[in-house]
């Protein structure tokens, strides 16, 4: 059986408004568990982001994913706030 | 092409990369920084992108954008940075043979790169203050608007329990016309969870006057996508699935997927093949049809009287569709509504659902009648070892022309127009049903007519007197391919 280190090391980019609440670009994060959705809940609630998850998608690794896409240690992710291209 | 630049576009290099001599028509479109949005004075503006993932999105855009519309070019620019008014924030050139492509593709391409490409604008106010584009609404409405189902859950036989029951369902819609409008659109509004819909015909001008789910501008599109894309903006919050094919090519595991099959094409051959296919698969169907200002509607499920226990002497062939016998909408609309209803009392078992009964509707005199229809013993739909029979008809792109020995049974004096264009026979319809020893039983035969209707009413004489591998082309002569 493999072994795992207890956290893993996520690096979490930020964009927007994300970005300005943050005040970073990005930042590695240890994450206690492989659920992205507790990631976003516990950094919304350090940094007060305003935005709900309901409203913002996940890209892993540069490629959107679900939610419930499990996270691994070295894992790059980005919280996709509604866009406004155009 | 997609790129994301920093630096103000060069408009006529742009225009030049756009450009292909194959091509009749250019279509460009330039988004401008503007000095207004929703009542603020807007003094200048911030682009930001996630540079990786918006590169990929707007290049699958544009793959979508090609296939789609057949582009020979697509080149989409986007800036980021800080732009002033006036400034040139994005740019889209598409180039296509004929004119009507090129603008639907621009149009798509730009209301995709607004909502799919993670890219953030920030406004910069006259008053000083700055906000990001979308993301201030969202972050004050709290969350996107979703469905309120409360005015049907307030009924005492619905509920809570009966929604989710709802959200948990999976309905397969055969049929997306003058019956399958009003099934699809209520059933979505209903917040069925996962709806499928079958459907291989292409939009015809003809269909709007009953089918309200498509526009006179899409009239040459699918169906079925049509049809998807209409409920995905009517509910976002339920999953639809489209096969723009023949039900023939849906698999019996497949079926056996779905809760319920709610059967609302206008042809027979269909109707017979969805209530065998059903019956092995074990789940319910709802089937109706309509004639003129009368519709009928039946349940068959796994034990109970079907559709070929309805006609004890082999099933009626010659049925005759809305094209001929002619239909107003709002009869489909009445009829397609009772379906919708139906397939929702089915769903949770609410009293007053269709059991060995045949509905016969008159919109006439405003009549109904419930006709008692006990299963039939010797009905052959039910002995479960007959397998699904095969489709009479086939369509020239489901089949391998060279497996078939190929009667065009026109007249002489259409054939003496235009002859086929592959290696055939040619049987006159009456010459070949007088003498049916012109044929073998152990042969493959495709018949061929000028719409696949004297070919559909021969086929099924012949597969009545024993001759198992006759088939009708769908479409007629015009549908075999050119040499």
């Amino acid at each position: 059986m493999r072994h795992f280190s207890r956290y893993m090391k996520i690096n979490v980019n930020y964009y927007a408004m994300f970005r300005e609440a943050a005040g970073c670009s990005n930042e590695v994060v240890e994450a206690a568990s492989s659920n992205a959705v507790e990631l976003f809940e516990s950094l919304k609630t350090k940094y007060d982001f305003a935005m709900c998850r309901s409203h913002v998608r996940l890209a892993l690794n540069d490629a959107f994913v679900d939610w419930d896409t499990p996270l691994n240690d070295g894992d790059s992710i980005v919280f996709i706030p509604p866009v406004a291209g155009g | 092409m997609f790129r994301i630049l920093s630096e103000p576009l060069d408009i006529e290099a742009l225009k030049a990369s756009a450009e292909d001599p194959t091509c009749g028509a250019l279509v460009t479109f330039e988004g401008w920084v503007r000095n207004h949005n929703e009542g603020h004075d807007v003094t200048s503006l911030e682009y930001e992108a996630y540079s990786a993932l918006a590169n990929a999105e707007g290049e699958r855009i544009l793959a979508e954008a090609k296939e789609k519309f057949g582009l020979k070019t697509a080149v989409c620019v986007h800036r980021v940075g800080h732009l002033q008014i006036g400034d040139i924030a994005v740019w889209v050139g598409v180039s296509t043979p004929h004119r009507d492509a090129a603008y639907k593709a621009n149009r798509y391409i730009i209301d995709e790169i607004k909502v799919r490409v993670p890219i953030w604008k920030k406004e910069h106010y006259v008053t000083g203050d700055s906000g990001w584009v979308n993301c201030e609404e969202c972050a004050k409405h709290g969350h996107k608007p979703e469905m309120d189902y409360s005015r049907q859950t307030v009924l005492p036989t619905i509920g809570k329990e009966g929604q989710q029951k709802l959200a948990e369902s999976k309905v397969l819609v055969v049929g997306a016309g003058g019956l399958g409008c009003p099934v699809l659109a209520y059933l979505a509004g209903a917040g069925v969870g996962q709806l499928g819909i079958v459907e291989h015909d292409h939009l015809e001008a003809s269909n709007l006057h009953r089918q309200f789910l498509y526009a006179l501008d899409q009239v040459g599109e699918k169906k079925a996508d049509l049809a998807e894309a209409w409920l995905k903006q009517y509910n976002p919050s339920i999953d639809i699935e489209a096969f723009p094919a023949r039900f023939q090519t849906l698999e019996v595991e497949q079926l056996a997927d779905y809760d319920l099959i709610i059967e609302c094409t206008d042809c027979m051959d269909t109707k017979l093949l969805v209530n065998r296919a059903a019956i092995i698969a074990e789940v319910p169907v709802v089937f109706a049809s309509i004639y003129q200002f009368e519709g009928q509607v039946q349940v068959v499920t796994p034990d109970s009287s079907c559709l070929e226990c309805l006609y004890e002497d082999g099933t009626p062939n010659e049925v005759l569709t809305c094209a001929v016998a002619g239909v107003l909408g709002a009869v489909p609309g009445v009829i397609g509504s009772i379906q919708a209803l139906e397939a929702i009392k089915q769903l949770l078992g609410l009293e007053g659902r269709l059991s060995n009964e045949l509905l016969i509707v008159n919109l006439v005199d405003y009549s109904m009648r419930k006709l008692k229809l006990p299963r039939n013993s010797n009905c052959p739909a039910h002995d479960k070892e007959n397998p699904v029979p095969e489709s009479i008809e086939v369509t020239i792109d489901e089949i391998n022309l060279s497996d078939y020995q190929v009667i065009d049974i026109r007249e002489p004096n259409e054939v003496a127009v235009s002859s086929l264009p592959c290696d055939h026979q040619h049987i006159p319809m009456n010459e070949l049903l007088n003498n049916p020893s012109a044929i073998n039983k152990d042969k493959a035969y495709l018949l061929v007519c000028a719409a696949g209707v004297r070919t559909q009413y021969t086929a099924n004489a012949f597969r009545s007197a024993g001759y198992n591998k006759v088939y009708s082309l769908i479409g007629g002569n015009r549908m075999l391919p050119e040499i």
